[in-house]
């Protein structure tokens, strides 16, 4: 008992103590934070790309629509014909397959799915209005949601696998304004 | 005596730690930085239907002065492609930095970085 107070007592402390108390800090405060803080980076440039390809496959489904589709006014032939260009440019950027499964080097870690994709024109909308996703939308615009599965990088990914499972979807909604000077 | 060389050492270790990781986010954050100059190159094609010699060279120089090198841009030349159809921007580069080889040694890398998206032409070609 006086030994242990003797130790609280001593100034100088003791030498293994520190060593031990600042292997500690590293192990479980520094690299930790540090991780956290590269895996959410890593995240928001994976999220970046994935937008990018996106809102390049929302312009490119509007551009592509035939003229003689988009004069029918007829929502069926447009969305059909819209699907087919938005799913082909998408998995060309995204490096997918035709049926939205990824190839070697894509960011995606298994099938893309495309919950939403619809078009505001002045044909069909009175604008402003409200999308899905809570965004005003003022303009005609492209307005599409996907969920893309990826795979986690450092700690989320052995936490994952703890529970079993492989990959986190990662919901991108992006919602592309058109052009006017067409 | 002990405790100041222990806490030195330690100190230049979680040091060298800290600009180890911190190097890390380098090429991740130039590859950001090509990726929103090649983003705006393959808008203007889309506008201009194609890529333009003036854009091809804008790029050029962009990417040259964020510190890559040998710079490979293919892109569809303008004027070939009707409204709707597919134009594609493939940019390759390459960019030196230097990463931790040991705790207290660094080597040059190089990495190949490469932009490449598919849009099409909004233009109505006359």
């Amino acid at each position: 008992m006086i030994e242990v107070k003797d130790m609280i007592k001593n100034n100088k402390g003791s030498a293994t103590a520190h060593v031990i108390a600042l292997l500690g800090l590293i192990i479980f405060i520094i690299l930790p934070l540090f991780a956290v803080v590269m895996e959410r980076y890593i995240l928001y440039n994976k999220v970046n790309i994935i937008k990018d390809a996106v809102d390049v496959a929302n312009l490119a489904s509007y551009n592509a629509i035939s003229t003689e589709d988009a004069a029918k006014n007829d929502a069926a032939i447009r969305l059909n014909s819209e699907i087919t260009i938005y799913k082909n440019i998408l998995a060309k950027n995204l490096k997918l397959k035709a049926d939205m499964t990824p190839e070697g080097n894509s960011i995606a870690e298994g099938e893309v799915v495309i919950d939403e994709l619809k078009a505001y024109l002045h044909i069909n909308t009175t604008f402003p209005i409200t999308c899905s996703q809570g965004n005003s939308i003022t303009r005609p615009t492209m307005h599409s949601v996907i969920k893309v599965p990826i795979k986690p990088m450092l700690f989320r990914r052995v936490i994952l696998s703890a529970i079993g499972k492989d990959v986190i979807y990662i919901k991108v909604h992006v919602d592309t304004e058109l052009p006017i000077n067409n | 005596m002990d405790n100041i060389i222990i806490f030195s050492i330690i100190t230049v270790v979680i040091i060298s730690l800290i600009v180890g990781i911190v190097w890390m986010f380098v090429p991740m954050s130039k590859k950001n930085a090509m990726d929103i100059e090649c983003r705006k190159t393959l808008l203007k094609m889309e506008n201009d239907n194609g890529l333009t010699i003036t854009e091809e060279i804008n790029l050029q120089n962009k990417l040259t002065s964020l510190g890559f090198k040998e710079i490979t841009i293919t892109g569809t030349p303008t004027f070939t492609k009707k409204k709707g159809e597919e134009l594609n921007l493939k940019v390759e580069v390459k960019y030196d930095y230097r990463s931790f080889k040991s705790m207290f040694t660094t080597e040059k890398t190089t990495s190949t970085m490469v932009y490449d998206r598919t849009i099409t032409s909004r233009q109505v070609v006359k």
